[in-house]
């Protein structure tokens, strides 16, 4: 009979290993899903995830997808910690494309050196103030934040489909819901010679290693980490949970909103229904598989990236529909939770009871 | 107005609200057991796209919603087995649970997107209820019967001692444990019944409420009925008034048009999540203060 | 015990019951043989009725006029059937699990440190009715760690150590001294009394001082202050007794952060410094799933603000550890990791060293096995006599009359007058203890 034990200490090992097994679990119940459906499992798979990392602007595609997903998961990693269920990364992320985006729409005669910092404050301040809301009705009214954060996810898509069909409709887009055409001026910078990957991504790596220093030294991440593991604890030693609540609440909004409007004023280009919304959602992954760690998250997110582009892969060479990401994604998570099990618990065979 | 306006403001109200009292229900006795099963949206979708190729396949209303029921379960059981076994933390047990849901229902329903079904017809009443109020409050296809048959049993339920077991794994597991229940087991069991009301919601939404097929067509009703849930306390009266405010927002618009009033579609669309954020606001609050109507205090908890 | 419920399972040998020799494997089974128990953490859900708790444990089979009356009748207890459990004392809860668990007609019936919450009266009370009990033919298995109990109210004496049986003896042939010496294994340290130390004299003669101190209604569960007012001279320890759950949580609270108060005022004289020892009965002493390190963090915040300083952080860490004998862990080490004795020693520690004018602590020794408890005595004394004062909070009786230079008793959010330790009787403490008048007995008036 097998018994399971509580670790007197996590095992670090399995730290590690968790997320690899989950991956391949994930990879094997694909298998095992396609071959039951008479596919050429073995190729779709390869297609999948080996086919994007095959050439340079596949690779390109990969940072680009990442930066966004990376962005918003160094934001709810902070949330996470404290145990503030943040899962509005989306709505927050729609807010600073939107009001970013509005901004920019009326900069365009700026020098870019003034206006993108603008446009990017603008994005920042939207989604904090998007995911303020949230903390407000948590700290004021004891308001269930996964479900307030959810609601404004909803809301941020119809006030974005209200303004393209109205405010900030293009008024030469032939009706459809997309804004005018963002001037240069405030399009980001691509940081390569051929090709386009903006200046966001370098930005993304400069916050992971930033988010990953700040995590060690700065006391406002320790005391968000112990308003997560132990709110009476903060409470007594002299700590205000709902200012920490605002505040992580607030960063968290921010890094979306900021994430939303680099992806806006970068490769889209301008304002549309039709961006790739749920990289808010994924990113949930993202700071999960990553472990809520900045290096893990970065590994998670270009992982989560090449699912991305493998279903669009599969989808050309198979005909199997994009859907299939968000089952990867969602048995991924599945695993990875059920292998953290290891972390924290050891099963050992019971010895036969005497008798 | 004239009364046939109010006949399909009646039927209009109650319908929108059938699949959020299913959902309600189930998660009531989910929430009561100490389980928060964040999965909802995923469970609904899937029930949904479940009844719908049943339909297709069949052409039976009641193999289609066995089927929705079933779906709904299999995915609860994917949430709770890892939950339960594995101590995995629900919120976020939850929210895979959504994602894979969602991918499931999209990948399976793909080749029949845009393609309909006949709606599930109502029960006539006999010829001499002929009132249009009347007709408009009890004429309703057989899901919705059920509902309120389900709401009754679990209202029963709620009342009757056994559940005080149930209640207990909600508040103090361990209490119940030291008595001699099996803990997981019930909320093992409160759970699948969660799914399978879920399921249940989403044949609601397949056969009847759009019987046309697309990948969004539980449109956030899962979260909305978590929500629902939080403002009713986890109790079938209250749950009842709130799906049928939430179902009258639905309606709002044909309502505005009746006083001449006419608003962006979607600004409309979006008052649903607006009254939802409100509702969670008021209530939230002084739920707290009666132990009856608090909170059970391990909810999502895990049962170490 | 937990093995005997089925909570737990042996590892090895086996139970015999009724002569048999018998597996348990799980608390349904031992209550399908007759064996009830009534823990120390109540097992009852405070947001239900006294009667869904019963129906928990009974179903829905019995009777509340015919079958719980006249056990009530017979534990002479008035319990209502509707209360929720929420509302009723500590006491009252207690006797409800002792009446659900007479309900089922054990034959074994395990109490599990039960007088630890009540008052002197209805410890008394309690043990003559289990005394009762035993005459209808129940068996009791009374486990406790007040040794006066076991020796008047018990036949038969086990003592335990560290999970050994270590004797096993008359009731009639056990003395106080001698248990005393197999439970702590050695002679008991403890002989000198802490001498009186000289108070010393600053320009304000008191160091901190409550008025009239009132708090707000917090939760349902918690006893607001009502007019508390004390003062603490330098070099004093004050000890505050009374039982669980009196309103010393919220004198914890009011002391270290002053948003709950509703009126009255704290005074702090002189810049001092003071530190609040969170209460680990509580479990709100440590964070166990952090370092040492990161635990004496969260007391040293303000240092290492606005960015920690790991070097200083440890090297302050490894000296408490060195300081105060904390054994069985490192810097880096979970506090969960600590036994209860090292932990406790951890915090008095990490609160000593923070060195404070005023230190208020909370059952600095609760669930710490003697030697860690005699140390930890040892170091608070030593503290005082360096001039500083202690609030020492306490439900231990025995730790109050050792070290305090004066004290008072908390009853429902009240404190009594403040005596000192010469005019104290253990008598006049105990009906203190459950009077909120505080009414003086007759011989000290």
């Amino acid at each position: 009979m097998f018994i399971r034990r509580r670790r007197i200490a996590p095992s670090l090992a399995w730290q590690f290993l968790s997320p690899p097994l989950a991956i391949t679990l994930a990879l094997a119940t694909g298998y095992l899903f396609l071959t039951l459906q008479d596919l050429p499992a073995q190729a779709i798979l390869l297609d999948f995830l080996i086919s994007p990392l095959s050439d340079f602007y596949s690779l390109v595609e990969i940072i680009g997808k990442a930066t966004p997903l990376l962005i918003c998961a160094l934001g709810l990693s902070i949330c996470y910690r404290a145990k503030i269920w943040n899962i509005g990364a989306e709505g927050q992320f729609i807010a600073g494309a939107l009001i970013g985006g509005a901004v920019a729409l009326h900069l365009d005669d700026w020098p870019s050196w003034l206006s993108l910092p603008t446009i990017c404050m603008a994005g920042i301040a939207a989604g904090s103030s998007w995911a303020g809301i949230s903390a407000w009705l948590k700290v004021s009214f004891k308001a269930n934040e996964v479900l307030t954060t959810i609601m404004l996810n909803y809301i941020s898509l119809h006030l974005l489909a209200w303004s393209l069909s109205g405010p900030l409709k293009d008024p030469e887009g032939f009706n459809f819901p997309e804004s005018a055409l963002f001037a240069d001026s405030v399009i980001l910078p691509s940081i390569l010679a051929e090709g386009y990957l903006s200046i966001g991504a370098l930005i993304a790596l400069l916050l992971t290693v930033l988010l990953f220093i700040l995590n060690r030294y700065s006391i406002l991440l320790f005391r968000f980490q112990l308003l997560g593991e132990d709110e009476s604890s903060a409470r007594f030693s002299g700590l205000s949970p709902k200012r920490l609540t605002l505040q992580a609440m607030a960063i968290s909004g921010g890094l979306a909103g900021l994430a939303g409007i680099m992806e806006i004023a970068g490769p889209v280009g301008q304002l549309t229904m039709n961006v790739n919304f749920g990289f808010g959602y994924a990113a949930i992954i993202v700071a999960f598989l990553g472990r809520l760690k900045p290096m893990g998250m970065l590994f998670a997110s270009l992982l989560m990236s090449i699912t991305y582009l493998g279903a669009e892969n599969v989808q050309i060479g198979f005909g199997i529909p994009r859907a299939t990401t968000s089952i990867f994604q969602g048995a991924l998570l599945l695993y990875l939770l059920a292998t953290d099990f290891f972390i924290n618990f050891e099963i050992r065979i019971a010895r036969a009871q005497p008798e | 107005m004239d009364i046939y306006l109010i006949e399909a403001m009646i039927t209009a109200v109650i319908r929108s609200a059938t699949p959020l009292l299913l959902l309600g229900l189930g998660i009531i006795i989910s929430e009561r057991a100490g389980i928060l099963n964040l999965g909802q949206e995923g469970m609904l979708t899937c029930g949904a796209v479940a009844s719908f190729l049943t339909m297709l396949a069949t052409g039976s209303f009641p193999i289609s919603i066995l089927a929705a029921v079933a779906a709904g379960m299999i995915l609860s059981s994917v949430f709770i087995t890892p939950v339960l076994i594995l101590h995995t933390n629900q919120v976020a047990t939850g929210l895979a649970l959504t994602i894979l849901g969602l991918g499931i229902a999209a990948l399976a329903g793909n080749p029949y997107a845009g393609e309909t079904i006949t709606a599930y017809q109502v029960i006539s009443l006999p010829e001499f209820m002929s009132s249009p109020i009347l007709r408009a409050i009890l004429e309703h296809d057989p899901i919705v019967y059920l509902s309120w048959i389900i709401a009754i049993g679990v209202t029963f339920f709620l009342r009757s001692s056994s559940s005080s077991i149930l209640i207990a794994c909600g508040h103090a597991p361990r209490v119940a444990t030291i008595l001699g229940h099996n803990v997981i087991k019930i909320q093992a069991l409160a759970t699948l019944f969660g799914g399978a009301m879920a399921g249940l919601a989403g044949a609601y939404l397949a056969l009847s409420f759009t019987p046309i097929w697309s990948e969004s067509i539980g449109a956030g009703r899962g979260w909305i009925a978590l929500a629902l849930v939080v403002f009713a306390s986890r109790q079938v009266g209250r749950l009842l008034l709130g799906a049928i405010i939430f179902g009258s927002t639905d309606i709002l618009q044909l309502l505005l048009q009746a006083i001449g009033l006419s608003m962006s579609s979607h600004i409309l669309a979006a008052s649903p999540y607006l009254v939802t954020i409100a509702a969670l606001v008021l209530l939230s609050r002084q739920n707290n203060l009666n132990p009856k109507l608090r909170e059970p205090r391990s909810l999502g908890q895990p049962n170490i | 015990m937990r093995n005997i419920f089925g909570l737990e399972q042996p590892d090895s040998g086996h139970l015999r019951w009724l002569g048999e020799t018998t597996v348990i494997p799980s608390p349904r089974a031992a209550r399908d043989k007759g064996i009830a128990m009534v823990f120390q953490e109540f097992s009852l859900v405070e947001e239900m009725t006294v009667i869904e708790n019963l129906y928990l444990y009974l179903g829905p089979t019995f009777d509340w006029e015919h079958d719980v009356l006249p056990v009530q009748k017979m534990l002479d207890t008035k319990i209502k059937p509707y209360s929720l459990v929420n509302e009723l004392s500590a006491g009252e809860k207690q006797q409800v699990e002792i009446l659900r668990s007479i309900l089922i007609s054990p034959s074994l019936l395990i109490l599990d440190e039960p007088t630890s919450i009540l008052t002197m009266e209805e410890a008394r009370h309690l043990m003559q009715t289990l005394r009762a009990l035993t005459q209808n033919g129940i068996t009791i298995l009374l486990i406790t760690h007040k040794l006066e109990e076991a020796i008047r109210y018990s036949d038969q004496i086990t003592v335990l150590r560290r999970g050994k049986v270590v004797s096993n003896m008359m009731a009639s042939d056990a003395t106080k001294e001698k248990l005393a010496e197999l439970i702590i294994g050695s002679k008991l340290l403890r002989s000198v009394k802490r001498k009186k130390n000289k108070l010393r004299e600053t320009k304000n003669d008191y160091l901190l001082s409550c008025k009239r101190v009132s708090t707000k209604q917090g939760s349902m569960t918690n006893t607001h202050l009502k007019e508390v007012t004390f003062s603490l001279r330098p070099g004093e320890i004050l000890g505050v007794g009374g039982m669980a759950g009196q309103g010393q949580g919220e004198l914890n609270s009011v002391l270290s952060s002053k948003d709950i108060i509703k009126f009255g005022e704290i005074e702090l004289f002189g810049n001092a410094q003071i530190f609040v020892m969170p209460e680990e009965r509580d479990r709100l002493g440590c964070t166990p799933n952090f370092t040492l390190s990161q635990n004496l963090l969260i007391t040293k915040q303000e240092e290492h603000s606005p960015w920690i300083n790991f070097k200083s952080l440890d090297q302050d860490c490894r000296n408490i550890l060195r300081d105060f004998d904390v054994r069985g862990g490192k810097t880096d080490s979970q506090a969960k990791a600590l036994s209860g004795g090292n932990l406790q020693k951890f915090l008095v520690g990490r609160a000593l060293s923070a060195n404070p004018d005023v230190l208020v602590c909370n059952n600095p020794t609760w669930g710490v096995d003697l030697n860690a408890r005699e140390s930890i005595h040892q170091m608070l004394s030593e503290y005082a006599n360096n001039g500083a004062s202690i609030l020492l909070i306490s439900q231990d009786v025995d730790e109050i009359l050792y070290l305090a230079d004066k004290v008072t008793v908390m009853c429902q959010g009240y404190l009594s007058p403040t005596l000192d330790r010469s005019e104290i009787t253990e008598v006049l403490l105990g009906s203190w203890m459950s009077d909120p008048q505080f009414k003086a007995l007759n011989s000290c008036s």
